[in-house]
């Protein structure tokens, strides 16, 4: 489609020529001029005082401005073009009756687009026309585009914002009592793929879990929404949620990453039994969770190697049990919290560790642990979902 | 990130620096693409790998289902230790050979 055909057939934005000239004689001759571009909207303003109310009402999409006019200058009125938010991009062509370098150099200064001896011939008016007024058309569109990409991107801001709240809200409160639990989660996009839990199970088994999506964005975040409704609805079908191998079992069926868009989770499963003090639990893929005896900075890591939840059909899940003593602190969470950069080196589980071995007695509690990965990769932005769980054990309570 | 060549009938494939959420799908459809073929005995050498995110973990299982599919086996070497953790955390260390040296993997198949 060539120059001419662009210009003139778009509907939405008609070719609207607006003359500015205090003589008839050039407001008739343009009019003629014009006559074969029927789609054209022409519109003649006799009275410069006019021009600027005319043209607001108007919208033109190149203005024919005369230079000489009783009563004003016609740069004085370009200036006004060039600052009146209506106006300010719309092309102006200036129509002089001379050619004189210096006040072709003036108008351009001063905003024109263009210049042009009057009466000019037919076929150069029109091919100018039609070109400023392509551009102005193009500039139009364009912002168009934009408002309306800013005004999705709003839509789709508040939608993810609100996706996040509920997110949020499934997460469980804090815990006070014999079993106390504290946590800290940060996403690392709008909304996240880890998410965690805790529940008793009966009045003697009390679960906890956390599982990390692979993936961040909505796509994760549903799978992750998905899988703790599951879990805290306690929905598998014939499975005892004690049985944290038995669960991993059931998920690893009911998530397989070929029905679920190649998307799969690692997760940490555990049951503690509030008589026996025992702890039961298993892992899919996850990171360790690190069992601290009171006293002691020596971690237990506990962690049954195996796949993540969805990869392989079949796969059998391991469990192990440990005794829990009184006054132990245990630490279950997502690789996010330690797999960082620090002096462009991978922090590994083992750099970790002892940021945990002493209690955290710090006024911001766990965010003192964010605060100092955070420290020690040298900015505040995750690159992974964090997610860190406490849980204290007061058997005497 | 991928170098590739045929050595004893054995098709290596050398991956080197992240496999973390951006690297992650682009290295499995390389390495789909290139070990596409029926009844392939394809190893993985691991000795230019930094980092694997718990994401990239899927290039792995996705590599070794594409072979698997086809009949042909997969294995793995010279994993470096943060690497060798996490393929020890997934039990992909049990679920895929995995040689320390690549001579001593190329002999085993």
């Amino acid at each position: 489609m060539d120059e001419a055909t662009m210009a003139d057939n778009n509907p939405r934005y008609p070719v609207r020529v607006l003359l500015v000239d205090d003589q008839r004689m050039v407001g008739e001759a343009v009019r003629r001029m014009l006559l074969d571009e029927p789609s054209w909207i022409y519109q003649y303003c006799q009275h410069p005082g006019e021009a600027l109310a005319t043209a607001e009402a108007f919208q033109p999409t190149v203005i024919l401005q005369d230079l000489v006019m009783p009563g004003i200058d016609g740069l004085s009125l370009v200036d006004s073009y060039r600052t009146n938010p209506l106006l300010k991009d719309v092309p102006t062509i200036v129509l002089s009756s001379q050619e004189e370098p210096l006040v072709k150099a003036d108008a351009f200064s001063r905003g024109a687009h263009d210049y042009l001896v009057k009466l000019p011939d037919r076929i150069e008016l029109l091919a100018r026309i039609r070109h400023h007024s392509k551009g102005y058309i193009h500039l139009i569109e364009r912002n168009e585009a934009f408002r309306a990409l800013d005004e999705s991107q709003k839509v789709l801001a508040a939608e993810l914002s609100e996706a996040a709240d509920y997110v949020r809200s499934l997460l469980p409160e804090p815990l006070a009592g014999s079993i106390s639990v504290r946590w800290d989660f940060e996403s690392c996009s709008s909304v996240g793929g880890d998410s965690f839990g805790y529940f008793w199970i009966d009045d003697d088994h009390f679960a906890i879990y956390l599982l990390d999506v692979c993936g961040h964005g909505v796509g994760a975040a549903l799978l992750s929404v998905s899988v703790i409704n599951t879990i805290n609805g306690q929905t598998l079908r014939d499975v005892d949620f004690r049985e944290p191998d038995r669960v991993l079992e059931r998920l690893n069926d009911v998530f397989d990453m070929e029905r679920h868009n190649d998307m799969y989770f690692t997760i940490w499963y555990g049951v503690y039994n509030r008589h026996s003090a025992n702890l039961r639990y298993a892992t899919g893929g996850h990171p360790p969770a690190l069992l601290y005896a009171a006293g002691n900075p020596e971690p237990q890591q506990l962690v049954t190697p195996s796949m993540p939840i969805g990869t392989m059909l079949d796969m059998s899940y391991k469990v192990k049990d440990v005794q829990v003593e009184d006054g132990s602190r245990l630490y279950v969470f997502s690789d996010g919290v330690y797999e960082v950069q620090v002096n462009n080196e991978e922090m590994t589980l083992d750099d970790f560790i002892p940021l945990l071995s002493s209690p955290i007695d710090h006024l911001n509690g766990l965010l003192s642990i964010r605060d100092e990965v955070a420290k020690l990769q040298g900015f505040d932005q995750f690159e992974d979902d964090f997610s860190l769980m406490e849980i204290q054990f007061s058997i005497s309570a | 990130m991928i170098k590739s060549r045929e050595e004893a009938g054995v098709f290596v494939c050398s991956i080197e620096g992240r496999l973390d959420a951006v690297a992650a799908d682009l290295v499995a459809a390389e390495l789909l693409a290139l070990v596409d073929g029926s009844g392939r005995k394809v190893l993985l050498n691991l000795s230019g790998l930094d980092y694997v995110s718990s994401l990239g973990l899927r290039v792995f299982v996705r590599v070794a289902k594409t072979v698997k599919a086809a009949d042909g086996v997969l294995k793995l070497c010279c994993a470096r230790p943060p690497v060798q953790k996490v393929l020890e955390i997934s039990a992909l260390d049990t679920l895929l050979d995995h040689h320390a040296d690549e001579a001593a993997a190329i002999a085993s198949f």
